[in-house]
C-alpha cells in the first residue's frame, strides 16, 4: 500500500470512529468514511445582477457538496431532513444577515433529488417571524423548491436532555427530534459578541427558551449544542457574509462578496474555515476552540486536505 | 377625541399592557439555564422612558404612514427577545428602553427602533461602535449614516435606527428621520469632550466612547479614543476619564506598571512632570500623561504624533 493510500485509509478509519459517535443525525459510518470532509466552491468573479447572483449561490451550493461526494452520500431513500438556515433577521438577502435564500432552496432540491421524503425549513426568529421569512426570500423559494416552510410553534418546544457540560436540559424544538437528518445552513457573519455567527451558532435555532443565558457561557453552551445535534452536513452560505455589526447587521456597507459556499461534515473545522472568510482567526472564535477541544471536530480545516473548486 | 390624543391614548395602553405582560413573563417557570439568575420587572423609570418614547412620534405621521402593528418596548433584560445576541453590546452601553414598531407607508414598510441610552455619552457610545468611517453620513442629529434601505442617527440621549423596503423607501425614511428629529429637539452636539480633543490629522468619524476594558485595559475605562494619522501611520489618542484627579494619577501609575512589566517604561519630562514614554512589543511606543481627571495616552505614537499629545494636553479643560 503506498503512502497516500495508506493515509487515505488511516483518515478514512478515523472518521468511521469518528461517525460512530453518533448524533441523532448522523450518517451511517460507511458514508462518513466515503469521502472528503470539507468542500470548498468559489466563484473567480463577482456577478452583478441579482439574476447573476442567485445563479452563483445555485452552482455554488451544488459543486460544494458535490465536492463531498453528492447529496446521496446523506441523505437516503425517504428521510425526512430538516434545513436549519439563518432566518433570524427581518432583512432582506443583500443585506447578509440571513442566508441566501438560493443556497437554501438548492439544498432542498438536492435532498429530493437524493430521494428524500420531506424536507423542512425552518428557524426560530429573533425578529417577527412572519417578516422573517418573507423578507429573507427563504420561505417563497424554499416552498418553490418542494420544502414545507412554517414558522415554528412556541407550544412545540420540549425540554430535551442535552446531558452537556453546563446545559443539562434545554427547550427544543420537538419536530427537530423527530426527522432523520439535519442539514445546518449558516451565513458567514461578524457578531458583536462572539465575533463571528456561523454554524454552531446557527444551530441556536432549534432552541427556545430564554437564549440570552447562552450568552452568559457562550463557549460552552454552543459545544454543548453542537455536541448534542451533530448535524448530518453543513453547508455554509459566504456568498455574501456580514464583516460588521453583526448578527442584526442592515448596512449594505458592511456587505462583503465572497462567492463561496462550503459543505462539509466535520462541524469545527467548517466554522474554522468561515471565520477566515472574516479576516479572523479559528482560535479567536471561543465556542469554535471549545469543540475543537472536545474533540466535536478539529479547527485545523487545511488538514481535512479540502476539495477546492474554483468556478470561472 | 383628536386623532393625536386617541393615537396617545392607544400607546399608553399598549405600555401599560408591556408592563402587565412582563411581570406574566417573570412569573413564568424558565427552562434551565446554565447560570442562575432572572430577568428584572420593568421599573417606574423604564414605564415612564416608554412613554416618553411614545411622544416623540409626530402626528400624523410621515409620509402618511400608518401603524401595522402595536409598538413593543425592552428593557435591557429583554432586548435579547428582539436582537438576540445583538443586545449585549446595548446593555453594555446602559441600554433604557427601547422603542420598536413597524409601520406601513402606502408601498413602503418601515421600521423605527429608538434606543434610550440614558446619556448623550452612552448614547454617542453605542452610535460610534457601529458606524464606520466609510459611511455616507448625513446631517441629522449630532450625526447619522444613511445607506439604502437604512438611516440611523444620534440625538441627545436617543440613537434612532430605521429600516425600510419598498419603492422610494429611501425618501421615505428621510422624511420619517427628519420629522423625528424634530420632535426629540433638545441638544444637537457630540459629547462635549470630543470638540476639545485636536482637530489635524484626525481621522473623521473614528471617535469612540468605550465604558469597558479599553484598549485592553479594564482600570482605563470610560475612555474616549481618536485615531490620528501622520506621515502615513495611525496612532490613537486615548483619553481616560477619571472621577478625579487622584484617580487618573493611580491610572496613570498603572499603567506606568504595565509597562514596566511587558517593556520598557521611563520619564517623558518634555510632557510635564510624571509623564511617562512606555513601549512593549505588542502595544508598541506610547506616551502618557494625565491632567485633572484625565489621562491622556497617545498609542503607536513616534516623533512626529507626539504633538498630538502635546496639543490634547493644552486643549483640554
Amino acid at each position: 500500500m503506498s503512502d497516500f493510500s495508506r493515509r487515505e485509509f488511516l483518515a478514512a478509519c478515523a472518521a468511521a470512529g469518528a461517525a460512530l459517535k453518533l448524533g441523532p443525525f448522523a450518517m451511517d459510518a460507511l458514508a462518513a468514511a466515503s469521502g472528503p470532509g470539507l468542500s470548498i466552491a468559489r466563484f473567480k468573479t463577482s456577478p452583478q445582477s441579482p439574476e447573476a447572483i442567485a445563479d452563483e449561490a445555485r452552482r455554488l451550493t451544488r459543486e460544494a457538496v458535490n465536492g463531498l461526494g453528492g447529496m446521496g452520500r446523506f441523505i437516503n431513500r425517504g428521510d425526512t431532513v430538516w434545513v436549519k438556515p439563518n432566518i433570524g433577521w427581518n432583512r432582506q438577502p443583500e443585506q447578509a444577515a440571513t442566508t441566501n435564500p438560493d443556497v437554501v432552496a438548492t439544498v432542498v432540491a438536492l435532498c429530493y433529488e437524493a430521494g428524500a421524503r420531506k424536507v423542512i425549513v425552518s428557524d426560530n426568529s429573533c425578529n417577527t417571524a412572519t417578516a422573517c421569512f418573507a423578507r429573507s426570500g427563504i420561505q417563497q423559494a424554499s416552498q418553490k423548491a418542494g420544502a414545507d416552510c412554517f414558522i415554528l410553534d412556541e407550544r412545540r418546544f420540549r425540554k430535551t436532555a442535552v446531558n452537556g457540560k453546563v446545559l443539562n436540559s434545554w427547550d427544543v424544538y420537538g419536530d427537530v427530534l423527530g426527522v432523520n437528518k439535519l442539514i445546518n445552513v449558516p451565513i458567514v457573519k461578524h457578531h458583536g459578541l462572539c465575533k463571528a455567527t456561523l454554524g454552531m451558532k446557527n444551530l441556536m435555532g432549534v432552541v427556545g427558551g430564554q437564549r440570552n443565558r447562552f450568552h452568559q457561557d457562550l463557549n460552552n453552551t454552543l459545544a454543548d449544542l453542537a455536541a448534542f445535534l451533530r448535524p448530518t452536513l453543513v453547508v455554509m452560505d459566504a456568498v455574501r457574509v456580514l464583516t460588521a455589526n453583526g448578527p442584526v447587521g442592515g448596512n449594505l456597507a458592511d456587505v462583503k462578496r465572497c462567492d463561496t459556499v462550503a459543505a462539509g461534515t466535520d462541524q469545527v473545522a467548517i466554522d474554522a474555515f468561515g471565520a477566515t472568510l472574516l479576516g479572523l482567526k479559528p482560535q479567536e472564535i471561543g465556542y469554535v476552540v471549545e469543540a475543537h477541544n472536545r474533540r466535536l471536530g478539529t479547527m485545523d480545516f487545511e488538514s481535512l486536505r479540502p476539495r477546492r473548486i474554483e468556478i470561472a | 377625541m383628536s386623532h393625536a390624543s386617541r393615537y396617545h391614548f392607544i400607546h399608553s395602553i399598549f405600555i401599560f399592557i408591556f408592563v402587565l405582560a412582563s411581570a406574566v413573563a417573570m412569573a413564568q417557570d424558565s427552562p434551565e439555564s446554565p447560570t442562575a439568575g432572572g430577568t428584572s420587572r420593568p421599573t417606574a423609570s423604564e414605564v415612564t422612558a416608554s412613554q416618553q418614547l411614545v411622544k416623540l412620534f409626530p402626528s400624523p405621521l410621515p409620509a402618511q404612514a400608518v401603524a401595522t402593528a402595536p409598538p413593543s418596548f425592552y428593557s435591557a433584560d429583554t432586548l435579547y427577545l428582539y436582537m438576540d445576541g445583538g443586545a449585549d453590546i446595548y446593555a453594555l452601553y446602559n441600554v433604557q428602553v427601547v422603542l420598536h414598531q413597524e409601520f406601513r407607508a402606502k408601498e413602503v414598510d418601515v421600521t423605527v427602533d429608538i434606543f434610550d441610552m440614558g446619556t448623550l455619552e452612552n448614547a454617542f457610545g453605542i452610535y460610534a461602535s457601529e458606524r464606520s468611517p466609510n459611511y455616507d453620513f448625513i446631517s441629522i442629529g449630532a450625526e447619522g449614516y444613511r445607506n439604502q434601505g437604512i438611516l440611523n442617527f444620534l440625538q441627545g440621549r436617543y440613537y434612532v435606527k430605521f429600516a425600510a423596503f419598498g419603492p422610494k423607501a429611501d425618501a421615505v425614511l428621510d422624511q420619517f428621520a427628519r420629522e423625528l428629529s424634530a420632535r426629540i429637539g433638545g441638544e444637537r452636539g457630540l459629547p462635549a469632550l470630543l470638540q476639545q480633543l485636536p482637530t489635524a490629522n484626525r481621522r473623521p468619524h473614528s471617535e469612540q466612547y468605550l465604558l469597558k476594558d479599553p484598549l485592553g485595559h479594564s482600570f482605563l475605562g470610560p475612555a474616549y479614543l481618536a485615531i490620528y494619522a501622520s506621515n502615513g501611520k495611525d496612532s490613537t489618542l486615548l483619553i481616560s476619564v477619571g472621577a478625579n484627579e487622584a484617580e487618573a494619577g493611580e491610572r496613570l501609575r498603572q499603567l506606568s506598571e504595565h509597562f514596566r512589566k511587558t517593556g520598557r517604561c521611563e520619564g517623558a519630562p518634555e510632557l510635564g512632570n510624571g509623564a511617562i514614554r512606555a513601549n512593549n512589543s505588542f502595544e508598541g511606543n506610547v506616551l502618557a500623561q494625565s491632567k485633572g481627571r484625565y489621562l491622556l495616552v497617545l498609542f503607536s505614537a513616534d516623533n512626529s504624533s507626539g504633538a498630538v499629545l502635546a496639543n490634547a494636553l493644552k486643549q483640554l479643560r
